[in-house]
């Protein structure tokens, strides 16, 4: 049987519909979303907790705050000493984790399950009483600025942080960012004032997946949840509005005279993740830009031209904000080229669309790749914890099939013409202008920074 | 439990099959390591196996170029490849009922391999770009340079990227020549793991495999070239760079054994003490007691016939690199002499333990470790013992392995100096002694 006979054989028998392993669902009195999944493969035990406050709601002018208050929750509590408070999880071999996003912010810990009864607590005491005290903010503090010193000369990061700039501006949260500026003003009232406005049960989701039991887990230890209350100040979390994207085509050089190659992002505004056309969006990305080998961009710029050694699309969805971008680098010398066939498979898929064939594809690489995203308990968990944010629920995982099966060319190629903008794209170069700035003139109008000023990052 | 079911067939063309059915979700991973690397190459070649890999993805007889990656995309899987110094690997990962389709695609590119001059000069193109980027990283550009130095003349001196010299030169022809040397069944170990049957798996592999020729002996690692990792590098070195980078880093390197060395577990268990968590020596003692530096760590770089073991600390502009270093030096000086506590000994236990748990719920990093203890250590269950191994490891032992390998006459140390020096960050930090934040005591309830 040749290669082609095999996988169209295998292809018929695919599978499409994939299923969570049993779990139950309740919500607490204070508002916490709690999902317990059994899952006894391993004796591992995995608790995460998600909570609706990220980035973008962080005070003007002090950005920096949820990622400060974040790390500090992890440096001890109320009544135990932030070392003894390490001690106690890393003895056991547990770890904490943390995530901060956007719009919402998560953390959790892995342990051996035979530890449940020593760790259940301590993390909702880090929850609930927090030490916050001023030697560990002091030094978290000089930790994140030297990690924003140290990425300060990365030219990918850079020409990220130039895209969002430019693209939201710097009056709304996606074009604000970090900085030692802004961390340096930060102060310790301002982290506890944030964590008692904004970290607080209401529409949070506290999901337990493992080798647990979860009858003995519910009499245990939600009444050590039920002690998380939301404070009498409040705030809701700042959800980020769309956005219009430029008028017209900018772009932004980043001088970093000592790199040999340059570093391009290039994209505009998209539709959140609560858009309609989400689902039809994702898919013509993969297409484009996400589908690795598959995609279109990565076969012409480097499987024929070999002009780069990655190029990738992404679409960051946030419920409203979203961004598309196309990222890439390559020798200074053929970004005119790049350039130019970058913006060419933009128009041709503006144009054209996109076919059946490769349509089918995509919807074959979305429902295989399901599979992926519910392996071990950490994905389950993960999953679960992003389901909930948006309001879905499992249906949505486990009926994909049906969902994709109503997309066909035709809408997806309408989706694509009523997003998808090559005359309107924000282009950030991070290079050695001497050497790109006149390739870049000839795309439009040209903005120029030296890769040390942070005038227009903030 | 469940490592206890791995089964594994040697084929009459010495092919190592090692298949183990995982249940969980519907997926397998599918693992080809050949037992060759960067440390197999000689002047005129650095970089071939790199080089090779790349053009694994570009085309074989019955597989179009690209094809290989774009069908286990389109079937919502996912395929890579790496090169190190000792093995190169093929990874793919694809729903449960794609496993045939894997094994032909792996097979096909193991025998028939075709290597077209003109896609030759695209991916050159490619491989080109790939090392310019790592170039354009001062720290990744420093510390190739610094591994070259505690190498010396070993195989490892040089790393995987190879040297632009060679690169732009090499071709077809060697590519070809490299390819049948090293591209053989009994070079080769196929690893497959995840939701299967074992016995239709085997019989999977057999029909995409068995027909292929065992191929000439591999010719092994250029002894001629292989000394000793005690006397690699002899005597203390010392390297500075001034780069594009606003962080002082000190990188403190130790002439370290092989990973199948019987002193090697012991050196993992040190670093992992050293530099392992928020409770490790160097966090705990260097970077919250002292507040020398503002962050702190260490890795074995462990490889089948030397190794590397090191420290690094990252630090303020207002502190002094001899200072940094003594504060590391103090923390190993303290092992050597009083060794570890019974405390911080079975901290490394439950954490290995918790690691290895975790470890068994991806289908894809089980194969990884088969793989690579098959692929260097000569033996898969040399890693699925190595928790037994650990608990009857003495502490005593520790010393004496503290003491061989962390040695202050054999260390080299890479210094990344700022060319520009941070005036608010030296600020902040001439602030904070000033101030004098408060540290927290040495012992507490």
């Amino acid at each position: 049987m040749s290669f082609d006979e095999i996988a169209e054989s295998e292809s018929r028998k695919m599978t499409l519909r994939y299923r969570f392993p049993p779990m139950e669902e309740f919500v607490l009195d204070n508002g916490l979303r709690v999902i317990l999944v059994p899952d006894s493969e391993q004796n591992g035990l995995v608790m995460a907790l998600q909570v609706p406050v990220g980035r973008f709601s962080d005070p003007a002018g002090l950005e920096g705050c949820s990622e400060l208050m974040l790390g500090l929750l992890q440096k001890g509590t109320e009544s135990i000493p932030p070392e003894l408070f390490s001690d106690k999880f890393e003895q056991v071999g547990a770890t904490l984790f943390s995530d901060m996003g956007e719009e919402h912010c998560a953390v959790g810990v892995r342990m051996l399950s035979l530890y449940e009864q020593d760790l259940v607590p301590l993390f909702w005491d880090m929850i609930c009483a927090p030490a916050f005290k001023s030697a560990e903010f002091a030094r978290l503090r000089r930790e994140i600025i030297t990690s924003l010193q140290a990425e300060a000369v990365d030219p990918g990061l850079l020409a990220n942080r130039h895209f969002y700039a430019e693209l939201a501006g710097r009056n709304h949260p996606a074009g604000k960012f970090h900085t030692p500026d802004s961390i340096r003003r930060i102060e310790l009232k301002d982290i506890k004032a944030f964590w008692s406005e904004y970290f607080a049960p209401g529409d949070a989701i506290f999901v337990v997946a493992g080798d647990f039991d979860p009858a003995t887990f519910k009499n245990r230890w939600l009444g050590l949840a039920l002690k998380w209350k939301t404070s009498a100040h409040a705030k809701s979390s700042v959800i980020a509005a769309a956005i219009e994207g430029p008028a017209q085509t900018i772009i932004r050089l980043i001088d970093k005279p000592d790199i040999t190659q340059t570093s391009l992002v290039i994209g505009h505004h998209a539709p959140g993740e609560l858009s309609p056309d989400r689902n039809a969006i994702a898919l013509a990305n993969y297409i484009f830009g996400a589908g690795n080998f598959s995609s279109r961009l990565m076969k012409r710029i480097r499987s024929d031209g070999g002009h780069t050694y990655g190029i990738s699309s992404q679409i960051a969805a946030e419920r409203l904000f979203g961004a598309f971008s196309i990222t890439t680098s390559t020798q200074n010398q053929q970004l005119g080229f790049v350039l130019d066939a970058i913006l060419s498979e933009c128009r041709l898929l503006c144009e054209k669309g996109i076919d059946e064939s490769e349509l089918e594809n995509a919807k074959r690489f979305a429902l295989g790749n399901m599979a992926f995203q519910l392996e071990g308990i950490g994905n389950i968990a993960d999953k679960l914890v992003w389901l909930r944010l948006y309001g879905r629920p499992n249906s949505y995982i486990e009926n994909f099939d049906t969902v994709l099966q109503k997309i066909d060319v035709e809408s997806i190629n309408s989706v694509i013409r009523r997003h998808l903008c090559p005359d309107r794209l924000v282009i950030i170069a991070v290079g050695k202008k001497d050497e790109i700035a006149s390739e870049l003139k000839r795309f439009g109008p040209l903005k120029s920074f030296h890769y040390r000023s942070r005038q227009f990052l903030i | 439990m469940l490592l206890k079911n791995i089964i594994e067939t040697v084929l009459d063309n010495g092919l190592k099959v090692v298949c183990l059915r995982k249940s969980g979700a519907p997926i397998v991973s599918v693992q080809v390591w050949y037992k060759t690397g960067s440390g197999y190459e000689t002047d005129g070649n650095r970089g071939i196996s790199h080089f090779l890999e790349h053009m694994m993805f570009r085309g074989s007889e019955n597989v179009k170029p690209e094809e290989h990656a774009q069908k286990i995309n389109d079937i919502g899987g996912h395929c890579n490849a790496f090169t190190a110094e000792d093995v190169t690997a093929y990874t793919n990962s694809v729903p449960a009922e794609f496993l045939d389709m894997v094994l032909r695609l792996e097979a096909d590119r193991m025998w028939k391999l075709r290597i077209d001059s003109t896609i030759l000069e695209t991916e050159r193109k490619v491989i080109i770009e790939e090392f310019h980027t790592h170039m354009n990283s001062p720290l990744t550009k420093a510390f190739l340079e610094f591994r070259q130095e505690f190498y010396r003349n070993h195989p490892y001196a040089m790393s995987p990227l190879g040297t632009m010299d060679d690169l732009v030169r090499i071709s077809v022809e060697q590519c070809n020549v490299y390819h049948q040397q090293w591209y053989t069944p009994q070079n080769a170990i196929v690893v497959i793991v995840g939701d299967i049957d074992e016995s239709d798996a085997l019989a999977m592999v057999k029909d995409a495999f068995e027909s292929i020729p065992s191929g000439a002996a591999p010719a092994g690692f250029p002894e001629s070239q292989l000394i000793d990792s005690s006397v690699v590098q002899s005597g203390a070195h010392r390297m500075n760079r001034r780069v594009e980078f606003d962080v002082p880093m000190v990188i403190v390197g130790y002439p370290a054994p092989p990973f199948s060395h019987e002193d090697a577990m012991a050196l993992e268990i040190l670093q992992m003490v050293v530099s392992g968590g928020e409770t490790s020596r160097l966090h705990r003692e260097v970077v919250r007691r002292q507040s020398v530096a503002v962050m702190a760590g260490g890795m074995n770089h462990l490889l089948k016939h030397s190794g590397m073991s090191m420290l690094f600390a990252a630090f303020t502009p207002d502190t002094s690199v001899a200072r940094v270093e003594k504060a590391l030096e103090s923390q190993i000086r303290l092992i050597r002499e009083k060794g570890i506590s019974e405390t911080e000994m079975q901290k490394v236990r439950n954490a290995t333990l918790t690691n290895r748990t975790f470890e068994l719920y991806s289908a894809e990093n089980i194969c990884q470790r088969i793989g690579y203890s098959e692929a260097i250590e000569g033996n898969y269950r040399v890693w699925v013992e190595r928790i037994d191994a650990l608990k009857v490891l003495d502490r005593d032992r520790l010393i004496a392995v503290a003491r061989k390998y962390w040695d202050d006459s054999l260390r080299h140390v890479l210094y990344l100096q700022p060319k520009r020096t941070n005036v608010p960050l030296f600020i902040a930090g001439l602030a904070r002694r000033l101030i004098r934040i408060p540290h927290w005591p040495a012992k507490q309830a």
